[in-house]
């Protein structure tokens, strides 16, 4: 009988790889964009990256994601900085982040399109419109689970009342935005 | 009349020994509470078969649940007293708050309707949703509330006459819908997260009924250190701790730590819950062989309303009866005679990759004694979020937020926790402990050796080029090398179990 403890090298693998590719493109990778991002991998490309998402005031969120990345950052696979001058964290690549990818080549290579495709659309982001997106993608999918796409003004509504600090316009290009993109569908 | 209630009619109070006294604030509550969906979890254990180790843990799911609808309205009550400005800078209503109020109440008396027989022990029983993942007993929840609940909310008089929150707006509330909106998603924070009710009853009421007191911390400090603030990177509504109270945030950390070591991951108690998942799947199979259902060995999903009644069925009674009258199978006798596997080996606390190794050579060397494995990473105790420390004016919800983690040394060092046990059955215990003092014993030889030739062969680098040598020594990465060789791995002595469980004849 074959049994495994080993330690979650894809889920490791991924934190560490993302944090190198955001950092090589000077993107600002903190704990909010790593949250997105992965969603965002999981959801939109269907990367099973084995985390469960829970909706919550600033989006998307697991809690094992972020247990991963304490986990990572003790283990040297990643640096995670307080950063001042925006009152976040920033995340870069820790001393032993290329031997965590290398632990984790299986998966990566496997998911690598997805990964790269993920960073360059989203990378770019600040974290709060990233939050939106999210955000708008979890109305999403929660509204297909009742078997039809949504309406375009029902998914602002519902969007709006979870992000009152975005105006409805700016919500509705964001819908029309992932819409055009093939990520999420709406009537 | 309290702050913030509607108090309709009567009230009504249950004794309680965490809280004092927990109040009914209304018919409704008091009807809800009646009901039977929530009247099984009288027959529902918090911790399972703890009372094995702990013989005080006998307390149900009834009584949390009423402690957590306490102390969310008592954290609700604080933080609108204390930060009223803060909450209407962020365009919360005070209209709407006895509304937001009596929802958070319902939803933490019902948030643990669905949980199955004995609590999270059942949960390895629960049917999958896609091929990899299992339904949760929140799900169970929301549905027994949508589906079994209408009559006693939707249809009551006093709901109908002035709150009208629907079933299923309880239903959505306790699995944190999209379409609940900001204001409850915040309060639900009150109910699932970091900082919320249901962690900070079920310590002290488990503490109090275990009598392992590491799970005190002080809950009236946490009422009024509880503050509003906004997530720096995006502007979103928080909870947080004002920054005078992060010592007690520290000693809420650390008591979940303690209690995860020392109760909810304690090596008999986690046994338990392996034998009682194989019993109820034994039960489950038998009881539903005609049921026409592809995977009747787990519980019925949540999906239809025959399978939820089918499930409500299930209760701690229902499956002690069946165990009394002799059912269960091998694991049932097990549970009977109190002959439950042994841990055999275990990995220290925070296990490194090395350590996860030796377990799984030992796990393979034991193959042939039908072991069964427990590992604390995969456990239903995690942590939900970070603490988050506010400084700053109260009455402004923009605040300077940090991680209690950047405060305070003690939680900043502390480790996930991933320690990995391998049990055996009783009558094999001796024979797997030769095999894994063999194990471990081979592992450490084969270690020193590995150290000698290291150091035999730095020596040789030192008396050729002995800057060079020093200078790689200093630059070398990091190697993996197990924190757990065997001095740390522990061997169980061949000794009878800790006195708190041979309390009773065998």
């Amino acid at each position: 009988m074959k049994i495994t403890f080993a330690i979650p090298w894809p889920r490791y693998g991924l934190i560490a790889d993302l944090t190198c590719r955001n950092y090589e493109r000077a993107n600002y990778f903190g704990k909010t964009a790593l949250q997105k991002q992965v969603y965002l991998l999981q959801t939109l490309f269907g990367v099973d990256c084995g985390y469960d998402f829970g909706l919550h005031t600033y989006g998307p969120f697991s809690a094992q994601l972020l247990a991963d990345l304490d986990a990572l950052s003790f283990m040297g696979g990643v640096t995670v900085e307080n950063d001042p001058s925006i009152g976040g964290y920033r995340i870069l690549p820790g001393e032993r982040c290329d031997y965590v990818r290398k632990e984790a080549r299986d998966f990566l290579e496997a998911s690598e399109e997805s990964i790269v495709n993920v960073v360059e659309e989203f990378g770019p982001r600040y974290a709060k419109d990233l939050e939106l997106l999210a955000t708008t993608v979890y109305a999403e999918r929660e509204a297909l689970l009742n078997g039809t796409p949504p309406l375009e003004d029902e998914l602002a509504d519902v969007v709006s009342h979870l992000k009152p600090h975005f105006s409805k316009e700016f919500i509705r290009e964001a819908i029309r935005d992932l819409r055009d993109r093939s990520h999420i569908a709406t009537r | 009349m309290r702050r913030g209630a509607q108090a309709v009619g009567k009230t009504f109070d249950f004794r309680c020994p965490v809280h004092g006294f927990v109040t009914v604030e209304d018919e409704w509550e008091r009807d809800i509470i009646q009901h039977p969906v929530f009247q099984r979890l009288r027959r529902i254990r918090q911790l399972a078969w703890t009372d094995m180790v702990y013989p005080g843990a006998v307390h149900t799911r009834f009584e949390h649940s009423l402690g957590v609808m306490h102390t969310a309205t008592r954290m609700f009550d604080e933080v609108w007293a204390r930060n009223e400005r803060a909450l209407e800078a962020l365009n919360f209503s005070k209209e709407s708050r006895a509304r937001d109020r009596k929802l958070l109440r319902l939803a933490s008396l019902l948030h643990d309707v669905g949980h199955s027989p004995f609590s999270h022990a059942g949960e390895e029983v629960m049917p999958f949703v896609t091929e990899e993942k299992r339904y949760k007993h929140e799900q169970y929840s929301a549905e027994l509330v949508r589906q079994l609940m209408t009559d006693v909310i939707d249809n009551h008089r006093l709901n109908q006459r002035g709150w009208k929150i629907p079933a299923s707006e309880i239903a959505d509330f306790i699995e944190g819908k999209a379409t609940i909106g900001l204001v409850s998603l915040f309060w639900r924070q009150l109910m699932s997260s970091q900082l919320d009710a249901d962690r900070a009853d079920y310590l002290l009421r488990d503490s109090h009924h275990t009598g392992v007191k590491y799970g005190q911390f002080d809950l009236d400090r946490l009422f009024i250190t509880l503050t509003v603030a906004e997530d720096p990177e995006t502007g979103a509504p928080l909870l947080a701790v004002a920054r005078s109270g992060w010592h007690n945030a520290e000693a809420l950390i650390l008591a979940r730590y303690m209690m995860f070591n020392q109760v909810y991951f304690h090596k008999t108690r986690s046994i338990y819950d392996f034998h009682i998942g194989e019993v109820l799947q034994t039960l489950l199979a038998e009881a539903q062989k005609d049921s026409g259902r592809a995977n009747a060995s787990a519980f019925p999903p949540p999906d239809t309303k025959e399978h939820l009644q089918s499930y409500f069925e299930w209760d701690d009674w229902r499956v002690l009866g069946l165990l009394h009258q002799g059912a269960g199978g091998e694991h049932g006798q097990i549970l009977r005679d109190r002959r439950h596997y042994r841990e055999v080996f275990s990995t220290p606390d925070v296990a490194t990759e090395a350590d996860l190794k030796l377990a799984e050579t030992v796990a393979e060397k034991l193959g042939a004694f039908a072991i069964h494995t427990d590992d604390a990473s995969t456990s239903w105790y995690k942590p939900k979020g970070e603490i988050l420390v506010a400084d700053g004016d109260v009455e402004n919800p923009k605040k300077i937020v940090r991680p209690l983690s950047e405060i305070s040394d003690i939680v900043r060092n502390m480790r996930p926790i991933n320690r990995v046990r391998l049990y055996v059955p009783l009558e094999k215990r001796d024979g797997a402990l030769a095999i894994v003092k063999k194990t471990l014993e081979a592992a450490a030889k084969k270690k020193l050796q590995k150290r000698r030739k290291g150091e035999a062969s730095k020596a040789e680098a030192v008396k050729s080029e002995p800057f060079k040598a020093e200078a790689s020594r200093r630059e070398a990465p990091e190697v993996e090398v197990s924190k757990g060789e065997v001095t740390k791995a522990e061997v169980i002595p061949d000794e009878p179990d800790a006195a708190p469980e041979t309390g009773g004849p065998a």
